[in-house]
């Protein structure tokens, strides 16, 4: 018996999934991650009353990141691989229908999501036994987590169906997703500053839905709430299942097998050829693989609503903001924002040459593979600039940051390595794998974490540890780059 | 100074254990257009990378107007251009943008890069869709943007890998059109393909690969001679001549006249070492028969390729 259409895709899904072996080294990847991590937290045992919390909350907060990662990543190239390799139109000529495809291509997205989720049942399970959280504390998280991806995997599938590039969905994806995280802050914000508590309520009980909200209930002591049905997973089941239904109404008529790929057409101007800068490499990059103006914009934005929304909060709480708090803030906010933002725009920039295909064409302009990459860099902190600037801001009016100043040797080695070989782990995953480089980046720094962890708590001379692994992050950071570069040698000649 | 735009000596190149390339040696003149014809996965490709710079040979010696290419890379990457198989470009830029893009990264200054995206699409016949998107081109006006991308910094020798395949007939006659214009400017073009009988009438030499090894390498002429058979000339003659029959049989290095359509055709098939087509045309016109047509017989270019290749699927 011919099984449904959506199996198919499902079945086929699983067959790539078993022969890669990308897809192995991940969960053999993760698997370490979580050993590693567990050996790190075995020194609390004798310390700390609950080093069990300690253990599961630091998990479950890392998985909710991994997973959004995932869905901007991996997700958002369900039906925009198909497009790209333009094979919507094939797949609809077997007779498929749209919601079979959804279903199809959306369910082995979510059967990677939950194989990552399952794997580490056990693991986490041991928290219970290390002290300080419940069984139900862990079932209601994986409940929460499970139901986070499903929402994710809904929304980037809707951004794969509306865009015409995996590139438009995964930015598409990483945009709504910020806007749920700040959305109800936002809101909150506008109803203290206007002094409108049903605006305050409203915002409150979208912030309750959020996962970080849901976790940090499920993390704290004495949880008693439900482990199954809650607001959390009531709100993301409507979520997804709105997102899906959209995502099927318009298929026919975005998925289209075009020879230009349908899309939402957010931006249409008259196209005049625009001059090319004196640096032809830093212009295309900029422009080209880091959103150029576009990605400007969308940058000022989250930093001006960042910024506004501590502003708001500042004056619902006192008279108003304080010039210092608001420049630490916005000093903190370019600490978190901006490392990432580099990785991000690394990893989109080198990625941008592999799906394209252009490193040959590229190597024989003469311009060294070193320079090449430089160039990307140099584009990478022209497109950062809003957060560089935001961050100059807040260290010119702020107080405390200045305490920055006073930071040892060693913390100062830790901080920069360890930045330096995220950096480089993005340009690495992102000229070897195809797709999922930047949250591949991230649990392979979480493993270096976990390692830290473990030798400070072993060594009992975490000072001497940090800048040793200070320095270690920057010769794994010199081998990946080399690395990324006989990689990108590679793939010229291919 | 080399005569060669390209010299290739005992070349040989593996990728993991199979052997893409077993010691292939050719050379191309400069100036001219020259074939690089066998069939799919003789090596054809794997040589143009190693001309292209972009793949570094395990053996044997490659120069490109008598520069090492492993050596001086980058003195022969300033002196070619070289379009790939597959067309990778910024699909998100304009036809224009895109060639201003690559103009820059040669590092030709802004006034002449002006110029000379100008000049290459119009070479290329693209000057009206200069503002239009890469993405919403066909595959024809694809080929000919990759044919200007490789023209912008103006190279010396064009390595093109196989330009003309998924084209349509027309298409394909006005990318050779482009190629003799480029020619006549003073470029060497080494153009690969698995049809010979596409490069026929714009090649002025060829060299067919088979299993990563050269076949035949020298003028297209040679290659329809190529093979220890005797050569052959076809007479046509106004009304039949029997004594003509007996004479031709009678010169040195004839092996047999042969009669057709009631005498009026005659095939003469000779030894090229001891008889010559002037020497049979010659006899013919002293025995004061009426000629209607007289031509050296060639093999078809098909039997050629098919002759030099071996059959089967390649691993």
């Amino acid at each position: 018996m011919r099984p449904p259409p959506s199996l198919q895709l499902f079945t086929r899904s699983l067959r790539e999934d078993v022969r890669g072996f990308q897809s192995h080294a991940t969960r053999l990847l993760l698997a370490v991650v979580l050993g590693v991590g567990l050996l790190s937290f075995v020194d609390m045992l004798g310390r700390s009353s609950a080093p069990g919390r300690y253990y599961f909350n630091m998990i479950v907060h890392t998985n909710w990141i991994a997973l959004a990662l995932l869905g901007v990543s991996i997700f958002s190239a369900a039906i925009s691989e198909e497009k790209e390799e333009r094979s919507i139109g094939l797949l609809r000529m077997t007779g498929m229908t749209p919601l079979a495809i959804l279903i199809g291509k959306g369910l082995s997205r979510v059967w990677l999501g939950l194989v990552l989720i399952a794997l580490q049942l056990p693991f986490v399970v041991l928290a219970v036994t290390m002290g300080g959280v419940s069984t139900s504390q862990v079932l209601a998280a994986f409940v929460a987590l499970m139901v986070f991806m499903l929402t994710v995997a809904s929304i980037a599938i809707l951004a794969s169906v509306v865009r015409a590039s995996h590139r438009g969905a995964s930015g598409t994806t990483l945009l709504i997703l910020v806007a749920l995280m700040l959305g109800p802050w936002l809101v909150q914000g506008i109803g203290h500053w206007a002094r409108l508590d049903p605006v305050i309520e409203l915002g409150q009980a979208a912030a309750s839905l959020s996962i970080v909200n849901r976790l940090n209930e499920i993390g704290t002591s004495g949880f008693t709430g439900a482990v199954l049905w809650n607001r959390h997973t009531l709100g993301g089941l409507v979520l997804s299942v709105v997102c899906l239904l959209i995502a099927w109404r318009l298929f026919d008529r975005y998925a289209v097998d075009t020879e230009n790929g349908g899309e939402i057409k957010v931006w249409r101007a008259g196209r005049v050829s625009r001059v090319v800068w004196g640096d032809g490499l830093l212009w295309k990059d900029y422009l080209y693989c880091l959103g150029g103006r576009l990605g400007l914009g969308i940058r000022v934005a989250l930093m001006f609503v960042l910024v506004m929304l501590f502003v708001m909060a500042s004056i619902a709480s006192r008279s108003g903001p304080d010039l210092s708090d608001i420049g630490d803030v916005l000093f903190g906010i370019a600490m978190v924002l901006v490392p990432i933002d580099i990785g991000f725009c690394l990893s989109r920039s080198f990625g941008f040459e592999r799906v394209n295909e252009t490193w040959s064409g590229l190597v024989l302009t003469g311009v060294s593979i070193q320079r090449q990459m430089f160039a990307k860099v140099r584009a990478t902190l022209l497109a950062v600039a809003p957060g560089i600037g935001l961050g100059l801001i807040g260290l010119v009016l702020g107080d405390n940051v200045k305490n920055l100043f006073d930071m040892q040797f060693s913390a100062w080695a830790f901080l920069g390595g360890m930045l330096v070989f995220f950096w480089s782990l993005c340009v690495l995953y992102a000229v070897v794998v195809r797709r999922g480089g930047l949250a591949l980046a991230f649990v392979t720094m979480i493993l270096s974490w976990f390692v830290f962890g473990f030798m400070g708590a072993v060594s009992r001379g975490a000072e001497g540890i940090a800048v040793l692994f200070g320095f270690l992050y920057l010769g794994a950071s010199v081998g990946a780059l080399v690395l990324a570069g006989n990689k990108i040698r590679t793939l010229a000649a291919n | 100074m080399s005569d060669y735009a390209i010299e290739v000596a005992g070349l040989r190149h593996a990728f993991k254990g199979h052997k893409a390339l077993q010691g292939t040696s050719f050379s191309v003149a400069k100036q001219s257009i020259h074939g690089f014809v066998g069939p799919n996965g003789a090596g054809k490709t794997t040589s143009l990378k190693v001309l292209a710079t972009l793949l570094v040979p395990d053996a044997g010696t490659v120069r490109v107007f008598g520069h090492d290419v492993v050596r001086e890379p980058d003195r022969v990457r300033q002196r070619i251009g070289f379009m790939p198989d597959h067309l990778g470009m910024y699909r998100q830029m304009t036809v224009g943008e895109y060639l201003d893009f690559f103009a820059a990264a040669y590092g030709l200054p802004v006034r002449e890069r002006r110029r000379v995206v100008g000049d290459v699409l119009a070479l290329t016949d693209m000057s009206k869709r200069a503002d239009d998107l890469i993405k919403g081109l066909s595959k024809g006006m694809l080929q000919r943007v990759s044919l200007a991308r490789t023209l912008v910094h103006d190279p010396d020798l064009l390595l093109l890998d196989e330009p003309a395949a998924g084209l349509d007939p027309r298409a394909r006659i006005e990318l050779m059109e482009i190629l003799r214009e480029l020619c006549s400017l003073g470029k060497t073009v080494f153009i690969s393909s698995h049809i010979l009988a596409e490069l026929a009438e714009v090649c002025d030499a060829v060299t067919l690969m088979d299993v990563g090894k050269t076949k035949f390498s020298g003028p297209l002429e040679d290659l329809l001679k190529h093979d220890g058979e005797d050569a052959a000339c076809i007479l046509r003659l106004h009304e039949a001549a029997p004594p003509l029959t007996a004479l031709l049989t009678e010169l040195a290095g004839v092996s047999t006249v042969a009669e057709h359509d009631d005498g009026k055709r005659l095939v003469i098939r000779y030894q090229r070492e001891e008889c010559s087509p002037n020497q049979i045309l010659g006899a013919t016109i002293e025995a004061g028969v009426q000629i209607h047509e007289f031509h050296e017989q060639r093999r078809h270019l098909n039997e050629a390729f098919m002759s030099l290749t071996t059959a089967g699927v390649r691993s």
